[in-house]
């Protein structure tokens, strides 16, 4: 995926200084995977660039703005490896910068004029902050299942990620309802694999970026791969993994052939999802004009990508 | 899709309902060694257009054996609040010395637990032709959506089950043909109530008003209309409190079930008055239910020959009412897992009521 400069200080006021420069951090140094992901969609649909970069700016400021707000309700001292805007800039920068992207995502998509594309993405951003919400209600909920945190990713992670896929065919008015459901049931497909493996990644699973190891646990989150490793397990066991610290005492809790054999059940749990994914992006076939199956390539191997968090 | 089918190798087939095979997918008759299970969806509103279902070998699919699988389809668990209001109904016309036919009260009884059962597999059944099940979590046994039983088995299963409790209600209704008026007002009811979603009806608690009837006074007053000769002098107060009571609680565990599947609800468009009230003021609506079951639990006690016990009872169950309500009230969210915990104490309310009321009035 090639990369794409979404921030510029000139989309910004210039009399604001401070905001500049929080913004400055903050675009600097992310993956801007989600916009990756609309270039990949909109090289095949034929989207004019202009229209192409306005959805790339609106899925990052998305993203970022919620980034802003996570940190500070987390409480998250680190992001990208510096330290977060509430902390550098203080809490309340932090929220008006997290208000202000979301404020220009509606500035620019309404002079784009396409209403639905409004709409739809108002619910995102709806959905992207009720899924935060609920999370947040969760915190040191000790009995969570698998099946009610796939519902609130499918919130928090899935929206943006539904967002990509069916934003571009929205913008060119191709709203049929059945590849918009498609789309969604993609998209939901990607947050949910996208979502599992980085609850991994706290498990020092494929954690080639380095993120802070047990930083779900230690904030009182059962994470998908915890819920996952603490099935069939005693409660003295579940009650010495809440308390652990490293992911030795994880090891420790659990029994080092339950924690490493349920690790891989893990993977192998997710093999048919990503196989599912497959099957759902080759009926997107039929959706496609002439010119464009070269979409069904390129989003194929995405799954896999996000999954096992392979570069290319 | 459920943990069992991400583990395996799998295969899948998408089927929008109109092409002529779905329905044999749907039903599970496609193939006689493989099961089509609908997988899961997390999106409201993709659930009913096409379907992807995942063909499994028969002999692949892990099913507990049969008997658990038909108790789960069954939903024992909730018999209280079918047979509740029947049995009590029972034992106070048994205290009261009325005259009934005992074999009249017993086909009733094993009708109305053959309805229960009936309901149950029906509803699973239409639940999975519907794809509501692919969209909640909560719904039904979920038994078809694990590969553990084909669909047009629970369908067959279910109508054989509602044509034995018909065919175990026919006595009573042929001695006392009187009593047709009040299975036509509760199939009435019942009418009304699966089509008020047209009618807007069940946006306004219209559900629950007549859930009230059809768990409670309506099936008490019914069964004592079965087994008692037309003739005999009941007193038919007590009778209708007994109803009173279970309708009540019954509307009791209804509400609780719905906060907890508010979210759902929200998402699919299903208007509950949950939904309505929203998650802090259906909680709060919950107190309201369960002062109106202890309520009308004292107004029953005060209308018997035993109040004492009766007033008894009562503090236990106020007691049990608090505790449960309280715990529901501290919930912060519907997808806490305690949710689904105060669920089944709000159904071991319900068995309490039954049996304190039967202790008390035998």
């Amino acid at each position: 995926m090639k990369n794409v400069k979404i921030f510029d200080s000139k989309d910004f006021p210039t009399y604001l200084p401070r905001l500049n420069a929080l913004y400055d951090d903050l675009f600097t140094g992310g993956k801007g995977f989600r916009a990756k992901l609309v270039d990949r969609v909109t090289g095949h649909l034929k989207v004019p660039d202009r229209t192409v970069l306005l959805l790339q700016q609106t899925i990052e400021f998305i993203h970022n703005a919620s980034l802003l707000h996570d940190d500070l309700v987390d409480r998250s001292t680190l992001r990208r490896n510096k330290p977060a805007a509430w902390l550098k800039y203080t809490p309340e920068y932090a929220v008006l910068a997290g208000d202000y992207l979301l404020a220009r995502v509606m500035v620019n998509l309404s002079s784009f004029g396409n209403l639905r594309l409004i709409q739809y993405t108002a619910e995102t951003i709806s959905d992207l902050l009720e899924g935060e919400w609920i999370q947040d209600s969760l915190v040191r909920d000790w009995n969570i299942t698998l099946s009610q945190l796939d519902r609130v990713h499918n919130l928090k992670t899935g929206s943006l990620f539904k967002w990509c896929l069916k934003a571009p065919f929205i913008a060119l008015e191709r709203n049929g309802k059945e590849e918009q459901d498609l789309l969604e049931e993609l998209g939901s497909l990607l947050g949910l694999l996208f979502q599992r493996s980085d609850d991994l990644l706290d498990f020092d699973v494929r954690n080639d970026e380095g993120k802070a190891i047990l930083g779900d646990l230690k904030s009182g989150y059962l994470n998908s791969v915890s819920v996952f490793l603490l099935e069939g397990v005693t409660a003295d066991q579940k009650a010495a993994f809440l308390k652990a610290q490293t992911l030795s005492e994880v090891e420790t809790a659990l029994g080092s052939e339950h924690y490493h054999r349920r690790l891989k059940d893990f993977d192998q749990m997710n093999l048919a999802v990503l196989d599912l994914y497959t099957h759902q992006v080759e009926r997107l076939r039929k959706h496609l004009k002439p010119g464009e199956e070269g979409l069904i390539d390129d989003l194929m191997p995405l799954s896999k990508l996000l999954y096992w968090r392979r570069k290319s | 899709m459920s943990r069992d089918q991400e583990s395996r190798h799998v295969r899948w087939v998408t089927l929008s309902r109109s092409q002529p095979e779905f329905k044999s997918y749907l039903e599970g008759t496609f193939s006689s060694d493989h099961v089509a299970v609908p997988t899961r969806t997390l999106n409201a509103l993709t659930s009913n257009e096409e379907v992807t279902f995942e063909i499994i070998p028969s002999n692949e699919v892990k099913r507990p054996n049969w008997f658990l699988v038909t108790l789960r389809l069954f939903r024992p668990l909730t018999l209280s609040l079918s047979l509740g209001p029947a049995v009590v109904s029972l034992a106070y016309l048994t205290s009261a010395a009325v005259p009934y036919s005992l074999e009249l009260a017993v086909m009733t009884l094993l009708g109305t637990v053959l309805f229960h059962g009936a309901l149950n597999y029906l509803n699973d059944y239409f639940d999975h032709v519907k794809g509501e099940d692919r969209v909640s979590p909560n719904g039904g046994s979920r038994a078809i959506q694990q590969g553990w039983v084909r669909a047009v088995t629970v369908k067959r299963v279910g109508f054989v089950l509602l044509g034995l409790a018909i065919a175990f209600g026919l006595p009573a209704l042929l001695i006392h043909p009187s009593l047709a008026i009040v299975i036509a007002i509760m199939a009435f009811l019942a009418g009304i109530e699966f089509s008020s979603k047209q009618l807007g009806l069940k946006y306004r608690g219209f559900a629950e008003i007549v859930l009230f009837l059809l768990s409670g006074p309506l099936v008490s007053v019914g069964f004592s209309w079965a087994v008692a000769p037309l003739a005999t002098p009941v007193n038919w107060g007590p009778i209708i409190l007994i109803g009173t009571v279970f309708g009540v609680a019954t509307v009791y565990v209804y509400h609780l079930k719905n906060i907890e599947d508010i979210f759902v609800d929200s998402q699919t468009g299903v208007r509950t008055l949950a939904v309505i009230q929203g998650f802090d003021r259906a909680k709060r609506f919950l107190w309201v239910l369960g002062i109106a079951t202890f309520i009308s639990f004292l107004t029953l006690g005060a209308a018997t020959d035993r109040p004492l016990i009766l007033f008894a009872f009562a503090a236990l169950l106020l007691l049990n009412i608090v505790r449960v309500t309280w715990q529901v009230s501290r919930i912060a969210s519907p997808l806490s897992s305690d949710m689904h915990k105060v669920r089944l104490l709000g159904i071991r309310l319900h068995w309490l009521i039954l049996a304190l009321l039967l202790v008390a009035i035998l």
